[in-house]
């Protein structure tokens, strides 16, 4: 019977050869280079699968385009003390099938995460465990937590699934649940997915076109000429940084760009003995020519990083300063901390197996090589790549902080109580001075004496040097002329969709 | 005719019962806890024992390769360990596209191979002999990896007169159908050009052209008919190399087929879809065997008889 | 040597086809040995700024997506594709051989078993299995060369067990045995050396094969992660960048096609002196 069904999708996948949705005149087509990973917002992880579900659906509160949160669903917000959260939602937004969202919807979602014995648990629950109460009351509800956590607010942002479907098992179709997003999703294949417009739709203006597809595209060029011939109408990230500049020539496509929430890092693991000096981990971050790397790899799409933050975020220290690239500065270090022979020590960096990323290792490796410090790159491919990087089995890698919204992200990265897997502190840094400031930081109610704090947290940081920020990359789209309204956000998300056109 | 088909059959059971064991016991064939090497060394115990239990793969080596048979029976090939989707379902979703490009490579093949072999013997020695099985041999030397993005580069790239890459309208065939089929189209013209040297000395050929049959009838009746033999068994053996060259040519020309999906899987080392995909490119190759093996001694009775 | 060892091997030096594909074998391995004095950069070298740079005076084949110098990595790469590719062959040569010969003068079950597993073997594609064992096993060259070797003896031991079957019944294999000669002396001084021409023959066509599937494997990223890029894996990076550096793509799949040919010139050629009946 499976086979007969089987064969039965391979004759009609035989007959329908999609070569796309019916491209009528309200359809917008973009290309992606992965699909997402889940379809299912309490599952979401992965950059595309958190662009798919806030097209899909609507949270608690959400983000601008510049990275501030801003309310969706809850229309106000208060912290009654520092362990309780008040969150009033609005009345009359509807689900895509008419239903009413609901406090209770709205707890129901959250709740999953305390669900047990699920064949697939969600990877986000051990954060939402520290919510140990929901109450409602009409549009009412109150989050009550462990321990004080004045950052938990950007945390829920989970796409709310109705009561009905918000305790099953992951979902894996189009179809599952009704979302109350500007867009629901009615096709998902390997090549392909297809959102309609959610005509019920009403947490703010409805979407202006009909239909998005999304083209998963695994090959540049293909994207590239797919754009090209118009096959395809926005391109987010997705096309070699090489090729920009010649886009920017033609008259049928344009390059837009914006600064983005991204802070790519060269981390180091504490526990090793050679990474473990302060010295060495300075000498490193002088070794290394950034602006190289910036004009000939990233063709200009980054701008140096002092710290996590960007300049934008009001708990952006403005006293820091750029590291200067001195490789002169750096032999002395390293003599200083020891490692006086021409080859002075080895290490080992891992990086995923993107041409970029591989790139930029090699890059780094033979600039390091300068100073006397042999590297060996290692490209791996991603779940072991993570998975080594959370076990502590590296000496050096790279990865970017990328969407950060709040400063407690510096309690996220460095705090000893971090370490995996209870945190991303992967390089296993303990300051206890940095602690203090960060759990002070968390729980300080009043802005001024916050900024005041993670200043301070970031002078530590960039003293000691964990990690090397090495910069802060653009998210760039190519988009073809005809398309208006199509705004780039901080965090990547395609939010503007529903207000593009054609 | 029948009794051959059977015998043949039954003959293939072994084979294939040796193949699904191959595929149940895939991730033992490494040194090592299978589990490491599919999640990678240092994967947390808590990571292993669930791949274990879902991959079934902490239970002796016998139940394992029972196990797998009754999947197998059933249709059930497991679930994509990334994103759970059922491996039957996503082979039979990209298995078409596999297959019509290696059917349309082998026509491309057929239609490049075949005359271009007739032309040379009728002109043996000759310069376009000479030329055409120098083209041949280069053919065949080319790697099919370099062919692609070369045709790419010129006809896409450099002329726009053909798409990229990307299955879509007809147009889209034309390159990886070249790229797929030139090896076997060069191999087709040298084996042509050789048995129609062969078959143009034979008896028959001479006594038709002396009853003054006209030249180009001589040919098409008695020479082809007798060259189609080895022509099969050619066919059937390169279909299963036409199916390997699939992997590169679908990644270089992103077409969505299981050659693609294999890859995919082996670098996000999603074990079940590896091992789905391995079962049905053998699966493939042994029933093209079979196939040819029939075509074979339908065309040439006397293999029937000879077969034991 | 006796006078026909003599006399053949004058028709292999004199063969057309033998001689170029000696020369251009020659000339690859001559590079891939001498690649530290010819190269004109060291393999370590790579300057950012010359990133995809185009072929010039002092890159003659161009930089790759790193900075190093192209004819640098073809005469390092040449050194890995060829270590990889003789190792492996030999290796499958000699576990074929093994096993044909056994398989061939024993007959009986131990042949039927053994032929089964052929055919098993055979059956499933020899690239996806070096894929799934080189990603499960990690990239070195030593993985790969067992990667391919798993499943690339089957082909030498088919050939190999069918000769043996017909040399089995020649006369002086029977007369051998007549005059109570032991089996392992049978096989190794009478069977052997008759298995030997087509083997030589077989192992050179074996030899480009396993060079375009070492190629492949690179070129899909699965192959041995050296300090510099082998030919295949530079015709990866090139595909990444074909509108951006094309020569990428052009160059290195230009050097394979010379080595295959000259492979296939050689098979050809020693097919044609050592075994005329087979030549076609």
């Amino acid at each position: 019977m499976a086979y007969a069904l089987a064969i039965t999708m391979a004759l009609l996948s035989f007959t329908a050869n999609s070569k796309g949705a019916l491209a009528g005149p309200k359809t917008i087509t973009l290309a992606w280079e992965t699909a997402p990973r889940t379809i299912d917002p309490r599952f979401t992880i992965d950059a595309k699968s958190h662009y798919l579900s806030d097209l899909q659906n609507c949270s608690l509160i959400n983000f601008d385009e510049n990275g501030q949160i801003i309310g969706s669903l809850a229309k106000s917000w208060a912290w009654l003390d520092n362990k309780n959260l008040e969150v009033i939602i609005k009345d009359n937004i509807t689900f895509s099938n008419g239903d009413k969202v609901t406090a209770q919807d709205v707890k129901a979602t959250y709740q999953f995460f305390h669900k047990t014995n699920l064949k697939k648990p969600s990877p986000l629950a051990p954060a939402f465990k520290k919510i140990t109460k929901i109450a409602t009351k009409a549009n009412k509800l109150t989050f009550t937590f462990a321990e004080p956590d004045v950052g938990f607010l950007q945390n829920l942002m989970i796409g709310i699934v109705p009561k009905k479907y918000a305790s099953q098992e992951m979902f894996t179709k189009p179809g599952s649940y009704p979302g109350c997003g500007p867009f629901t999703l009615t096709q998902l294949s390997s090549a392909q997915l297809t959102l309609e417009k959610n005509k019920k739709y009403n947490l703010s203006s409805p979407a202006k076109i009909d239909r998005v597809v999304i083209k998963i595209v695994k090959d540049e060029l293909t994207r590239y000429a797919k754009i090209q011939k118009g096959e395809v109408d926005i391109i987010e990230n997705g096309v070699n940084r090489e090729k920009l500049a010649g886009i920017e020539k033609q008259v049928q496509l344009t390059v837009v760009k914006k600064s983005a929430l991204d802070t790519t890092y060269l981390g180091f693991n504490m526990k090793d003995p050679i990474l473990r000096k302060a010295q060495v981990r300075r000498a490193i971050a002088h070794a290394i020519n950034r602006d190289e790397i910036i004009k000939y790899i990233l063709k200009n799409t980054a701008t140096k990083a002092t710290t996590i933050l960007t300049e934008g975020s009001p708990f952006y220290n403005k006293n820091l300063k750029q590291i200067k690239y001195d490789p002169a500065l750096a032999k002395k270090l390293l003599a200083q901390a020891g490692y006086k022979n021409k080859i002075r020590f080895e290490l080992n960096y891992k990086t995923t197996t993107n041409t970029t990323r591989v790139s930029i290792a090699k890059a780094i490796a033979s600039q390091l090589a300068k100073v006397g410090i042999k590297v060996k790159v290692q490209p791996l491919e991603w779940g072991k790549f993570k998975s080594d990087v959370e076990k502590g089995h590296v000496q050096m890698w790279s990865l970017s902080w990328v969407g950060f919204k709040d400063p407690d992200i510096y309690r996220y990265a460095f705090s000893s109580e971090s370490f995996p897997p209870n945190g991303g502190n992967r390089g296993w840094y303990k300051n206890t001075t940095l602690d203090k400031v960060l759990q002070e930081a968390k729980i300080a109610s009043d802005t001024k004496k916050r900024i005041a704090l993670y200043y301070q947290a970031e002078d530590i940081i960039a003293a000691e040097l964990p990690y090397v920020f090495l910069w802060h990359e653009q998210n760039f789209a190519v988009i073809r002329k005809g398309i208006k309204g199509f705004r780039l956000y901080a965090d990547g998300r395609l939010s503007s969709l529903k207000d593009v056109t054609k | 005719m029948l009794s051959f088909c059977i015998k043949r059959l039954i003959g293939l059971i072994p084979i294939g019962v040796g193949v699904v064991t191959l595929a149940a016991l895939l991730a033992h064939v490494v040194p090592g806890d299978p589990a490491d090497s599919i999640l990678g060394a240092y994967a947390t115990l808590e990571d292993k024992n669930a791949l274990n239990k879902q991959l079934g793969l902490d239970q002796p080596i016998f139940k394992q390769i029972l196990n797998y048979y009754k999947q197998v029976l059933h249709a059930d090939l497991g679930q994509s360990l990334i994103t759970q989707r059922d491996v039957t379902e996503l082979i039979a979703e990209r298995f078409p596209a596999t297959i019509e490009l290696a059917i349309v490579s082998i026509i491309v093949a057929i239609f490049i191979g075949v005359p271009l072999g007739i032309l040379s013997a009728l002109f043996a020695g000759g310069i376009i002999d000479l030329g055409a099985m120098f083209i041949a041999l280069l053919g065949v030397a080319m790697p099919n990896f370099w062919l692609g993005s070369m045709l790419i580069l010129f006809f896409s790239i450099h002329l726009d007169w053909l798409p990229v890459s990307e299955r879509g309208g007809w147009q889209s065939y034309i390159l990886p159908s070249l790229t797929m089929g030139t090896a076997l189209a060069s191999v087709l013209s040298r084996m042509t050009r050789n048995s129609m040297l062969d078959t143009l000395k034979e008896d028959y050929v001479r006594t038709a052209r002396a009853k003054g049959v006209p030249e180009y009838l001589v040919i098409l009746k008695h020479v082809l008919k007798n060259a189609a033999l080895p022509l099969v068994t050619i066919l059937g053996l390169q279909f299963s190399v036409i199916l390997t060259g699939a992997v590169i040519t679908e990644v270089i020309f992103d077409w969505p087929g299981i050659g693609s999906l294999v890859l995919e899987a082996v670098k996000t080392r999603d074990y079940p879809i590896i091992q789905g995909c391995l079962l049905v490119f053998s699966g493939i190759y042994l029933v093209v065997n079979l196939l040819t093996d029939i075509l074979y001694a339908w065309i040439d009775p006397r293999i029937k008889y000879k077969s034991s | 040597m006796n006078p026909h060892h003599i006399k053949t091997l004058k028709a292999l030096v004199l063969n057309p086809r033998v001689l170029v594909g000696l020369i251009i074998l020659g000339i690859a391995t001559f590079c891939a040995i001498f690649a530290p004095i010819i190269a004109p950069y060291s393999p370590e070298y790579s300057e950012l700024s010359l990133r995809l740079a185009a072929p010039s005076a002092e890159h003659l084949l161009g930089c790759d997506i790193d900075g190093k110098d192209v004819l640098t990595s073809m005469l390092y790469g040449a050194r890995v594709s060829l270590y990889i590719a003789f190792l492996t062959v030999i290796l499958s040569v000699v576990l074929g051989l093994s096993i044909g010969l056994v398989s061939g003068y024993y007959r009986g079950w131990v042949d039927s078993i053994l032929m089964r597993l052929v055919e098993i073997v055979m059956a499933v594609p020899t690239l996806l299995i070096a894929m799934v064992l080189s990603a499960l096993l990690g990239s070195s060259s030593h993985n790969i060369i067992f990667a391919i070797v798993a499943t690339g003896w089957a082909s030498s031991a088919r050939l190999i067990r069918g000769q043996v079957l017909s040399i089995r019944e020649k006369e002086f294999v029977t007369a051998s045995r007549a005059l109570g000669a032991r089996d392992p002396r049978i096989l190794l001084f009478h069977v052997f050396p008759s298995v030997l021409t087509p083997l030589v023959v077989h192992a050179t066509f074996s030899l480009s094969g396993v060079i375009i599937i070492e190629a492949g494997l690179s070129f899909l990223g699965l192959g041995a992660q050296d300090e510099t890029p082998t030919w295949g894996a530079l015709l990866g990076q090139g595909r990444a960048v074909l509108t951006e550096a094309p020569y990428l793509s052009i160059i290195p799949g230009i050097a394979i096609m010379f080595v295959v040919l000259a492979l296939n010139f050689l098979g050809d050629g020693l097919r044609d002196v050592l075994d005329p009946k087979k030549s076609r």
